[in-house]
């Protein structure tokens, strides 16, 4: 792949584009600042642009002037930080995948090919988060119970909740149907779960979802009944350590339906 | 992390370890030191207990050492270790907002040098040449 390296600590940016360059990428340069980028960009057409974040989050601006830029090249944001708020803002400004400094570079390369992949089958607009990266929001998600997420993951959630399918969905919101799937791959790792039941449960305790019986039955009834069985015990009171049946969900927030 | 050779070095190499949590910094930068015919990176690392037990047991002379894998404490330990190595010596990789810049600068004396991040590897290798002499053979001809 033809890739663009921008990282104001110079170390990182020229370690990252040795390691690229001997892994058969072709490493067009290495540049400081959105300007340089775009310029870059315009006259050289990589296939991805890698922006170093340092752990203020500084480069955010640079994100979204690139991603308003209408390059159209996929954006990769390397980031110190792995708070799970500002890894989902930088997705919100219009970078397409986020990546922790602390990871290797396989786990890169990994999220390049998908972009890549993602590209050439028309998902376009799908957010990629890195291993490391969906780890920090899922821990993120343990601390507050609210992961972050897009403004599209959230409309995702919200049509999946009234039993929407993907095809529907994706008519719905003018994209094709490996966007959505991509979405909901996104969410699966952010939310920490294997199936839509269970993140649907999970989503609706984080209070990210509004509990309306009927729409939920209707979803219900096209899963799998290992899926079912498993929801209803996950979403099941738990005995507490005195014995009485108790939830962990927050006060105010319903169970849900089944 | 990947430990890498030299396959250039001269017999006169300097051999460093690097150490940082950042494996892409870590291997990135072993990478291009090696490609100095003057400096051989025998090791990466993003342990700080490992990067000293690199210094101590003399299985490298130099270090280049991410400021991020400092506190005050593991402070007190590198210049002990360095005190102990005869002929050690340290760069250490900063940024500006380090909240270590005002002991490390003492703490590392003669024998170490900051690099800022935003310089690139070659500042690296500066730093490495300027601890040594003028020249890396030069520096260990004269230290035997």
């Amino acid at each position: 792949m033809k890739v663009v390296v921008a990282d104001d600590q110079l170390i990182f940016a020229e370690a990252a584009a040795a390691l690229l360059a001997r892994n058969g990428h072709d490493v067009l340069g290495c540049v400081a600042g959105a300007e340089q980028v775009i310029a870059a960009v315009a006259d050289i057409s990589p296939d991805a642009v890698l922006v170093g974040l340092d752990a203020d989050g500084h480069r955010c601006a640079e994100i979204s002037e690139l991603a308003r830029s209408g390059l159209g090249v996929p954006l990769v944001a390397m980031s110190e930080s792995a708070d799970a708020g500002l890894l989902a803002r930088v997705l919100d400004l219009g970078a397409d995948a986020v990546f922790l400094k602390t990871e290797g570079i396989e786990e890169l390369e990994r999220l390049l090919l998908e972009l890549r992949t993602s590209s050439a089958g028309g998902a376009v607009g799908a957010k990629r988060w890195s291993r490391g990266a969906s780890a920090a929001a899922r821990r993120s998600a343990g601390v507050s119970g609210v992961p972050s997420v897009t403004a599209r993951e959230r409309e995702v959630l919200s049509r999946l909740s009234r039993g929407e399918s993907t095809s529907r969905i994706a008519a719905s919101l003018g994209v094709g149907t490996a966007t959505i799937r991509t979405h909901v791959q996104n969410l699966f790792y952010k939310f920490g779960t294997h199936s839509r039941l269970e993140l649907l449960a999970q989503a609706r305790r984080a209070g990210l979802l509004s509990v309306v019986a009927d729409p939920e039955r209707q979803a219900v009834g096209r899963l799998p009944t290992e899926e079912v069985a498993n929801l209803m015990r996950s979403a099941a009171p738990q005995p507490t350590r005195e014995g009485q049946a108790g939830e962990s969900r927050p006060p105010g927030q319903g169970r849900v339906s089944a | 992390m990947p430990v890498s050779s030299s396959a250039g070095c001269t017999p006169d190499s300097i051999r460093v370890g690097v150490a940082t949590a950042e494996p892409i910094v870590a291997e990135g930068l072993a990478l291009l030191l090696d490609a100095d015919p003057f400096l051989s990176c025998e090791s990466a690392t993003g342990d700080l207990v490992s990067a000293l037990g690199l210094l101590e047991n003399g299985k490298v002379e130099a270090l280049v050492l991410d400021e991020t894998l400092l506190d005050m404490a593991s402070l007190g330990a590198l210049t002990d270790g360095l005190l102990r190595g005869s002929s050690a010596r340290v760069v250490v990789l900063t940024s500006e907002q380090s909240p270590v810049h005002g002991v490390l600068a003492s703490a590392l004396g003669a024998r170490g040098r900051r690099v800022d991040k935003s310089t690139g590897a070659s500042a690296v290798i500066e730093a490495l040449y300027e601890l040594f002499g003028s020249s890396p053979g030069d520096a260990k001809r004269s230290s035997s």
